[in-house]
């Protein structure tokens, strides 16, 4: 074996050497014998004559020889390649345009892998991540997609369970870092407990993670960064373990740095740093709200089963000792990467790869199509080589070995542009999509890329080639063989491809269609509120003190804020409608038992006056929150229309009667004094749930965002908003700062993307299929050119000819729609969950793509047209 | 050209180990030498003895080296390697079990039968 290659090798690297010495060799038997005739008394010119003959040809000798060594396949590679590169060179346009198309084929996949690769295919970034599990509380009636805990049970988990080597929470919050006499930066951070780092198994690049001590309640506050944070902001110093920051007022130790490649568990919120988190907080005393995200690493040995089994056991015995808060509730173990990642964008990110797929099959299409009609012109040459003695199995590795070369070029620039649109997808940071900050190339997608060229190489290569090569010899040779049948049969092939480029193209188009309207039906309701010129923004009263304390920040924050400027009305609320994160405690009609399994979410905010004035809220029965609302007066609420309607029948019936709200723990009563329209409240998809306001004078949240509606650019409002704010609070910073319409459109972010998305895709397949189609048709006509001229000799007017044309290309096009249809009726069945008020048979949408695709694929076909019913019959007749 | 010359098939490749066993040789040089060593009456086809040549030292059977030849010009020698040597002991020992094989079978009477 090794000795077989090193000659190989040394064969084919030393190649001119290698040729040399068999020349030199080869001469030297030949001169050898050459002078043992002449000894043995022959001429000089007979000698070698006979010599020469005695040999053989030594060509056939040196190909033999060269076969010996192995060169043979790979100099016929090379043969290929030059000649191929040779061909193509000849036809740049040709070249081009292919390369051009399998671009923006494999551009499109190697994109979306690459997403599907980071998102999906990698495995987390930390140590054993098989062994990491997301836990988290489950109710048949409290969809949640991720299982969350709450506080209190966390405790009782870290208590009870034996399955974990550890476990851990982390809460998500800013903190504000203060360099002297700078501005404050907002600096995104995890409180974590003790078990973050150990249940991440990853260790810190510098310094160290949290030791119990950290966590104490008074020990002195120390942080970690992430690497980015240390070289964005302290440039890599190696010296930053023990360096002393001012965050959030509190002079801060730097205990320890992570590395580049440590991200958050979530997948989504990108902690620059991370702080202890004391669990003897007042926080972990909430038991009935599930908002804490849980991990834990397995032990060693232990399966994910039989952890899930002693979760049961602990579910169960929490049920059993705090039955109001925990029955019904069960604890899931699931894998953290498929919480990471989730169903969701999972099943879209499969289907949006299936979309790229079918992208990249027009373009592999339309490269066929295009060398087959340069076979048809090459049938000369093809048939030339025949004769020459090529075998047909040579000339199919040769138009093979041309498809690659065109492929692998333009799968070369495909990952150019990939590269490019990654980074501006990893700078654009859409949200719902997870990991993006680990979004790359890396060689899965170049391997992906690579064996997507070839394999689109391949089956452009193999159908043009094996539909040219079954010419025959003499008829190729004869004339140029357009006129023959080998060129009718190219004519169907290529018709074959075209339909089939539109058909696919069509399916495209009506996914995309579908999206759009759904699109359009999602941002075109009624929402239930005005949301034009509405600013809003967040705020955190100074310090969480009494209530009544909360109640005079509020109250002097909204009539300052009420005084500016420009600003018509302004209200509070606890979390504005489709911007806000809806809270919501367990509710029940005074009097009537809760029926535990009919959970529907409520929401409920706080409110002060003029809140359904400002966002046009209609009241429906009753009165508005009133400033005689105050916190020694009987609590009062109100309650949404489907609230009213689900719990006592009627808007009227609702008014007076007392509801009861467990609000953090603490039964409340209030009484229903007006019932209000319904808005949307967390997205727009959904429908209205029950909602439930209460004042906030009466009972404040600890934290309220305005909402203001302005007479100018709601935009302008932040600066005198955050003014009133810093003289009423000092330091404070508004958070989540935007106006409604712009918070609305974030939201539907997702929506929006694969609407873009799919309507790229359709587009790119649409165009490709089109110049597909034109130079189909520009072929065929030229082709006609002859049998036109003899018609419009005959009488033909221009018109004629155009409608036949025309008529050819429509045909085509006509029977790609139909099949498209029939695909996309298949198809569009597993974009169901994308749609909204929108069926996957949408006949509008249907119809609107079909009449689109005509009209472009229509301008494709007239050009042409137009060309063939503007020759001059003389000159046509005389064509070749 | 001598009609006995006709070689076996597969007989070549054994000749030229055997040819070069006796000394490094050009491939002239091997030609010269299987119609010597045959007494004449071998005459291998020319053509194929290159080939032949390659085929061996790419399986590492033989081994090459440019050097002089009897009258002071550049010629490429071939001699045995230790693995050719083995495979030219094999390849005896499988030729003459075949001849005496058949030999025995030629010299069959039917007494024997």
């Amino acid at each position: 074996m090794f000795p077989k290659l090193r000659s190989l090798v040394n064969a084919l690297f030393k190649r001119n050497r290698f040729e040399d010495r068999m020349d030199q060799e080869m001469r030297f038997h030949l001169e050898k014998h050459t002078e043992d005739l002449i000894r043995s008394g022959m001429s000089r010119r007979e000698a070698e004559r006979l010599s020469r003959i005695e040999f053989g040809g030594v060509e056939v000798a040196q190909e033999q020889c060269r076969q010996a060594k192995g060169v043979q396949r790979f100099d016929d590679l090379r043969q290929d390649i030059g000649y191929s590169i040779r061909m193509l060179r000849k036809n740049p346009g040709f070249t081009l345009v292919a390369i051009i198309t399998i671009a923006l084929g494999i551009g499109v996949n190697s994109t979306v892998f690459s997403v599907l690769n980071s998102v999906i295919l990698k495995p987390l970034a930390f140590n054993e991540p098989e062994r990491i599990m997301n836990i988290g509380e489950v109710n048949p009636t409290h969809g949640s997609a991720v299982p969350l805990f709450s506080p209190a049970n966390y405790l009782e988990l870290v208590k009870q369970q034996k399955s974990f080597e550890a476990v851990s929470t982390y809460f998500y919050l800013t903190v504000k870092y203060r360099k002297t006499n700078d501005q404050n930066e907002v600096w995104q951070a995890f409180s974590v407990d003790g078990g973050f780092f150990p249940a991440l198994g990853v260790k810190p690049i510098l310094g160290r993670t949290f030791v119990a001590a950290d966590m104490e309640p008074n020990a002195p506050p120390t942080a970690i960064l992430s690497y980015g944070l240390w070289q964005r902001k302290f440039g890599g110093d190696p010296h930053i373990i023990g360096q002393t920051l001012s965050l959030s007022k509190q002079p801060t130790t730097v205990i320890g740095v992570m590395p580049e490649s440590f991200h958050s568990p979530t997948g989504y919120d990108y902690a620059e740093l991370w702080i202890p988190l004391s669990i003897n907080n007042t926080q972990f005393q909430d038991r009935s709200d599930r908002y804490t995200r849980v991990i834990g690493r397995l032990k060693p040995g232990t399966t994910r089963a039989q952890a899930q089994n002693e979760m049961n056991v602990i579910a169960a015995r929490l049920a059993q000792d705090y039955p109001t808060t925990n029955k019904g509730w069960s604890i899931v173990v699931t894998d953290l990467a498929e919480v990471v990642t989730g169903p969701d964008v999972r099943y879209a990110l499969l289907i949006v790869f299936a979309a790229g797929c079918c992208v990249l099959l027009v373009a592999c299409a339309n490269v066929a199509n295009l060398l087959l009609a340069r076979a048809s012109a090459r049938r000369r040459e093809i048939g030339i080589r025949s004769a020459l003695g090529a075998t047909r199995g040579r000339i199919v590795r040769q138009v093979l070995t041309e498809s690659v070369i065109l492929t692998l070029a333009g799968g070369a620039i495909g990952v150019i542009t990939t590269y490019w649109i990654i980074k501006a997808v990893r700078e654009f940071k859409p949200v719902n999509l997870p990991r993006v900050a680990e979004l790359g190339i890396d060689w899965r997608v170049l391997l992906f890329t690579l064996s997507a060229s070839i394999l689109a190489g391949c089956v452009c290569g193999i159908i043009s080639g094996l539909l040219s090569t079954k010419s025959d010899v003499v008829t190729a040779l004869k004339d140029g063989g357009s006129q023959t049948s080998g060129g009718r049969r190219h004519a169907r092939a290529r018709n074959f491809l075209i339909v089939a480029e539109l058909s696919l193209s069509l399916v495209l188009l009506v996914c995309a269609g579908l999206l759009a309207r759904s699109f359009y039906m999602l941002t075109h309701q009624d929402l239930g509120f005005n949301s034009h010129n509405v600013f809003s923004a967040n705020a955190f009263p100074p310090s969480q003190r009494s209530w009544s304390d909360m109640v005079g920040f509020y109250d002097k924050y909204i009539e300052r804020i009420r005084q500016i400027p420009g600003i018509e009305s302004a209200a509070l609320v606890t979390s504005p409608p489709l911007v806000g994160n809806p809270i919501s405690f367990p509710f029940s009609v005074k009097g009537e038992s809760l029926d535990p399994s009919d959970k529907v979410r409520t929401d409920t905010d706080s409110i002060s006056t003029d809140f359904l004035k400002t966002l046009n809220i209609p009241l429906k029965a009753g009165r508005d929150i009133a400033e005689t609302d105050k916190l020694n007066t009987p609590k009062v609420a109100l309650v949404n229309e489907a609230l009213a309607r689900r719990y006592f029948g009627s808007n009227e019936k609702a008014l007076n009667r007392e509801i009861e709200i467990l609000y953090l723990g603490t039964p409340l009563t209030f009484q229903i004094v007006g019932v209000v329209g319904d808005t949307k409240r967390e997205s727009l998809a959904e429908t209205t749930p029950p909602s439930i306001y209460l004042a906030e004078s009466q009972v404040p949240w600890y934290t309220a965002s305005v909402v203001a509606r302005t007479k100018s650019d709601a935009n302008e409002y932040a600066k005198p908003i955050q003014k009133v704010l810093n003289d009423l609070a000092g330091d404070e910073d508004l958070y989540l700062k935007q106006t409604l319409d712009e918070g609305i459109m974030k939201s539907v972010a997702q929506p929006r993307f694969y609407s873009i998305l799919f309507a790229s895709f359709a587009g790119i397949a649409v165009i490709l299929a089109c110049v597909g189609l034109y130079g189909v048709i520009s072929y065929v006509t030229a082709q006609r050119t002859q049998e036109i001229g003899i018609r419009m000799a005959l009488g033909a007017q221009k018109r004629d000819i155009l409608k036949m044309v025309l008529g050819q290309g429509m045909l085509l096009v006509g029977i790609g729609i139909v099949i498209g249809i029939v695909g996309a009726l298949g198809a569009t069945r597993f974009m169901e969950s994308f749609l909204y008020s929108v069926g996957t048979k949408d006949l509008l949408s249907y119809m609107a793509v079909s009449l689109l695709l005509a009209a472009v694929a229509l301008f494709a076909c007239f050009i042409p047209a137009r060309r063939a019913s503007k020759a001059d019959p003389l000159v046509a007749l005389r064509y070749d | 050209m001598d009609k006995n010359s006709d070689l076996l098939p597969g007989t070549l490749d054994m000749l030229i180990l055997k040819a070069v066993s006796l000394g490094p040789l050009h491939g002239y040089g091997v030609l010269l030498r299987i119609k010597q060593i045959s007494r004449d009456a071998l005459d291998i086809p020319q053509g194929s003895l290159y080939p032949a040549l390659y085929r061996l030292e790419h399986q590492g059977l033989i081994s090459s080296e440019w050097g002089e030849s009897e009258n002071k010009r550049k010629a490429k020698f071939y001699k045995l390697t230790p693995s050719g040597r083995k495979r030219l002991r094999e390849e005896a020992a499988g030729w003459n079990r075949l001849v005496s094989a058949i030999a025995a079978a030629m010299d069959a009477t039917s007494e024997e039968v």
